[in-house]
């Protein structure tokens, strides 16, 4: 089930540039853009300036997070609707293992994009 | 082959609310046997096959696919069961491919044999070129292709297919017909074909007829057609529907 989220992740087109794009925009025009001009100032523990990009790094996470589980939900209605869900229904699974097989395929894909959208913060903070 | 009969309803009676949709259905399916779940529009043939499934849970009477009661041994009665729903079912983000491995993982099979058994299916229904395609992009004919060799690929004993040929053509309606009698007659596999349209009972075939959540009847056809001295089973259904309506 989650080899199946990760197909339509990647096969819904719409949905996959769109979570590419969605947090490159933050990055590479608001966070690039704002690098020298806004920031937060020294604040223990942190012992330099942090920069905006690293600043808005959790909020990212969070609306990675936020979209792909609301687009997973939404997944699982459109399931439902189209009658693909009966399959789930009728395979020889126990139903909360259905449930949590779901549950974990979200997730796992989100898990994935943010580490691949942080990766050029984990970067960047090394040459800082 | 096993003496075991492969579905046995007794006394099933389903309600919506205050509406009863089944009322003290019964009848059962040998192995090898093609039954033919005739009925209007409403009769109860999705319910009754949702019931089977455990889609809906089962409030009266009992429900045995080869001697297990579904409420009790729910998992291996499903095991032993492909299902062909009237909706269609496929992903159609994924390709015929990915649809078929994706029911092989639910059913446990190991990607290998999963591979084995899928290009054996793809190819009896013939759809072996269009096994990289999207489910999209197929025709009506060839989704509901892909949905009989994905109910097919774990094995299944019993074969539920509800009013399969919907929305198809002559040609795919009597391909589908076709294949699933020849898997009756050399694999032994029992089928529960439900259809509102008269001319699928064959001559060989079992009639169960539903009518408003009853079974008005239910044998072989030809001993039907002798038992009501009818021309055609066309007959046999309207005698059957206008006794009943009348009592």
């Amino acid at each position: 089930m989650a080899n199946r989220e990760w197909l339509r992740f990647l096969n819904q087109r719409g949905r996959f540039f769109s979570a590419l794009v969605r947090p490159l925009v933050w990055l590479a025009i608001f966070a690039a853009g704002f690098h020298f001009v806004l920031g937060v100032s020294i604040i223990p523990p942190y012992e330099t300036y942090v920069p905006y990009a690293v600043y808005i790094a959790p909020g990212l996470i969070a609306m990675i997070l936020m979209f792909n589980g609301m687009l997973s939900s939404l997944s699982m209605v459109y399931d439902r609707e189209m009658g693909s869900i009966r399959i789930l229904m009728v395979s020889p699974l126990p139903r909360w293992f259905l449930l949590a097989a779901k549950l974990y395929g979200s997730p796992e894909v989100s898990g994935h994009e943010c580490a691949f959208h942080l990766q050029p913060r984990f970067a960047s903070r090394h040459h800082l | 082959m096993s003496n075991v009969p492969a579905l046995v309803v007794e006394g099933l009676g389903h309600r919506f609310g205050a509406r009863r949709v089944l009322k003290d259905v019964s009848f059962s399916i040998a192995p090898g046997d093609f039954t033919v779940l005739l009925g209007l529009n409403g009769a109860g043939k999705t319910t009754l096959f949702s019931l089977a499934t455990r889609l809906y849970a089962q409030a009266e009477g009992t429900i045995r696919i080869f001697g297990m009661d579904i409420r009790e041994q729910m998992l291996e009665c499903l095991r032993q069961m492909g299902i062909v729903f009237q909706q269609p079912t496929l992903d159609l983000d994924l390709s015929v491919e990915q649809n078929l491995f994706y029911h092989c993982a639910l059913h446990g099979l190991a990607h290998r044999e999963a591979a084995r058994r899928m290009a054996a299916e793809i190819d009896r229904v013939g759809l072996t070129d269009q096994r990289q395609e999207k489910a999209r992009r197929l025709s009506g004919g060839q989704r509901r292709r892909v949905e009989i060799a994905r109910a097919l690929l774990h094995q299944p004993r019993l074969l539920l297919l509800d009013e399969p040929t919907v929305g198809l053509d002559i040609a795919s309606r009597q391909f589908m017909l076709d294949h699933v009698r020849r898997l009756c007659r050399e694999q032994g596999l029992a089928a529960l074909w439900a259809t509102h349209l008269i001319d699928e009972v064959g001559e060989g075939a079992r009639v169960v007829v539903l009518h408003k959540g009853e079974v008005l009847a239910d044998g072989a056809a030809a001993q039907l057609l002798g038992e009501m001295r009818a021309p055609s089973m066309r007959a046999v259904f309207e005698t059957l529907v206008q006794e009943r309506e009348a009592a």
